[in-house]
């Protein structure tokens, strides 16, 4: 059986990729805050404005979210995030909600990986 | 003209995407920057700070970039009205392209722009160069 990944070990978050597009360590962990706010605000709000059926107001968060995700992550995820905006684009959809909730769970990830990266370099949790 | 000398406008509402192409801007040594959030905030600016180009974002509130660069458009002044636009959007669908290809900007941009496609498109929008759609 393959051995579990550690949790500190990134999957979705690649500092590389963000270092090559931002330029600068610092203004890479400064835009790895704002990440972090994005995402410990966001991921709640989508899934109860889904749960909600507002489903043009999760687009929009979904969408901004998709302009910015490339910056930081790995090209699975980023394709997750623009399948599951796509399916938001059409309206309200049963699949929708279980769809937006496996991405949560990867992005949920993702937040925790911002977060050890910013908690080894300093910056408090 | 000299892209290091030129002043720039950024509209973005989304703050991260803001803070990127910012941050890419000074990088390529521009540093005469003004952001907004939506349009029509940069409408009210605008002829104050007569940018030599604008960065925009399509879909805002309470105005949008095809509506900001409608009404620039159709300013008097034509030291406004010509100012060159390059649109930066997550919405790449042909009809999007197609409006704002109609409204006489220089460039497209799907974001994240990558650093060096944005630099070759700025440095050909102040030389006044014609559309050109890139991803």
């Amino acid at each position: 059986m393959p051995t579990p990944l550690p949790e500190a070990s990134p999957i979705y978050l690649d500092t590389d990729l963000a270092l090559s597009q931002i330029g600068d360590f610092d203004a890479m962990n400064s835009m790895l805050l704002m990440l972090q706010e994005s995402l410990t605000n966001d991921l709640p709000k989508i899934a109860s404005l889904l749960q909600q059926g507002d489903v043009p107001a999760a687009n929009r968060l979904l969408h901004a979210l998709k302009g910015f995700i490339p910056i930081f992550c790995q090209e699975s995820l980023c394709s997750h995030v623009v399948q599951v905006e796509s399916m938001s684009k059409l309206g309200a959809n049963p699949d929708l909600l279980s769809a937006y909730v496996g991405l949560q769970t990867e992005l949920a990830k993702l937040l925790r990986e911002v977060a050890s990266h910013l908690q080894a370099h300093g910056f408090a949790a | 003209m000299d892209m290091k000398r030129a002043r720039v406008l950024v509209i973005d509402d989304e703050k991260i995407m803001n803070t990127f192409i910012l941050g890419s801007l000074r990088r390529m040594g521009i540093l005469d920057l003004y952001s907004f959030d939506n349009g029509l905030a940069a409408l009210r600016e605008v002829s104050t700070l007569k940018p030599d180009l604008i960065l925009t974002d399509v879909h805002m509130h309470p105005m949008g970039g095809i509506e900001f660069v409608q009404k620039l458009r159709a300013l008097a002044d034509e030291r406004l009205s010509k100012i060159p636009v390059i649109f930066l959007s997550v919405d790449s669908t042909k009809s999007t392209v197609g409006e704002i290809a109609a409204l006489g900007v220089v460039g497209y941009l799907v974001k994240p722009p990558n650093h060096k496609m944005l630099e070759a498109k700025i440095a050909h929008a102040l030389k006044g160069d014609e559309f050109i759609v890139s991803d």
